[in-house]
């Protein structure tokens, strides 16, 4: 941050709890990661199988996998970067929402409690009723789309919470 | 080693060496903007953990995928 801004700018609301992206989002790039792994394992054997029969076929081989695993390598690594990186922080006046994926998309949203007017939780599917994840939709003043957020883990917390955050402000500001 | 061999493994190094860097600096850029949203005093929000331990994890692999395919082409029979 700039010195000017830095004085500026007002001190930061407190953080109330972080949320990021359920690990069920995990599962998609872990199995895409070993099973490239597995199959690359299995055409280096068989490129050292066929080593002493056709030299340059077990070269092509080797070399098309090696680069294919370098590619597997690099997009496992952004995706862990993205869940980690991905985050929804509750603060005493606001949502902020960090849509990340490095390289490719850096999305920020800054809700401030006073413009939410509904929110509704939506969990679908054995697994989300299972391990209790779903996705939270925010009607929010003037905003002409809805707010969308996927995989959001215990979406009936997370809504209580900004509820009970809400309510505490209107309370604080009336009292004033 | 053939020679085309050799050269594109140095080059498939070079280039996933870049790779690493440029994702690691964007990781940190975008981890300094982050800061700016929620403070010096809640930096632990934004650098848990995991994201210290996966970016290790990450020049790891980096580092020593391409030594590994050294060993298993040298580990063919000549």
């Amino acid at each position: 941050m700039s010195p000017i801004l830095e004085k500026l700018a007002p001190p930061k609301n407190a953080i109330i709890k972080a949320v990021g992206n359920h690990w069920v989002t995990l599962v998609a790039p872990i199995i895409f990661f070993l099973f490239t792994w597995g199959i690359c394992i299995m055409l280096f054997v068989l490129s050292r199988d066929i080593y002493e029969t056709d030299y340059l076929m077990s070269l092509g081989i080797f070399v098309v996998t090696s680069w294919v695993l370098v590619i597997a390598n690099h997009i496992f690594f952004i995706f862990m970067f993205k869940w980690i990186q991905s985050l929804l922080l509750i603060t005493s006046k606001d949502v902020i929402d960090f849509d990340v994926i490095p390289l490719v998309r850096y999305d920020v949203g800054i809700i401030g409690f006073y413009g939410i007017q509904e929110m509704e939780e939506q969990i679908h599917g054995f697994l989300g009723k299972i391990l209790n994840y779903g996705d939270i939709y925010m009607h929010v003043v003037w905003h002409p789309t809805v707010r969308e957020f996927k995989y959001v883990p215990d979406p009936v917390g997370f809504i209580s919470l900004v509820e009970t955050l809400k309510k505490k402000m209107d309370i604080e500001k009336d009292s004033k | 080693m053939p020679l085309w061999v050799f050269l594109g493994f140095i080059i498939q190094t070079i280039l996933s060496l870049m790779i690493m860097i440029w994702v690691e600096v964007d990781v940190s850029h975008i981890v300094e903007s982050q800061k700016q949203y929620v403070g010096e005093e809640n930096i632990r929000f934004v650098t848990p953990f995991s994201l210290q331990l996966f970016r290790l994890l990450y020049l790891l692999v980096v580092i020593l995928f391409p030594w590994l395919m050294l060993l298993i082409f040298n580990s063919f029979p000549q």
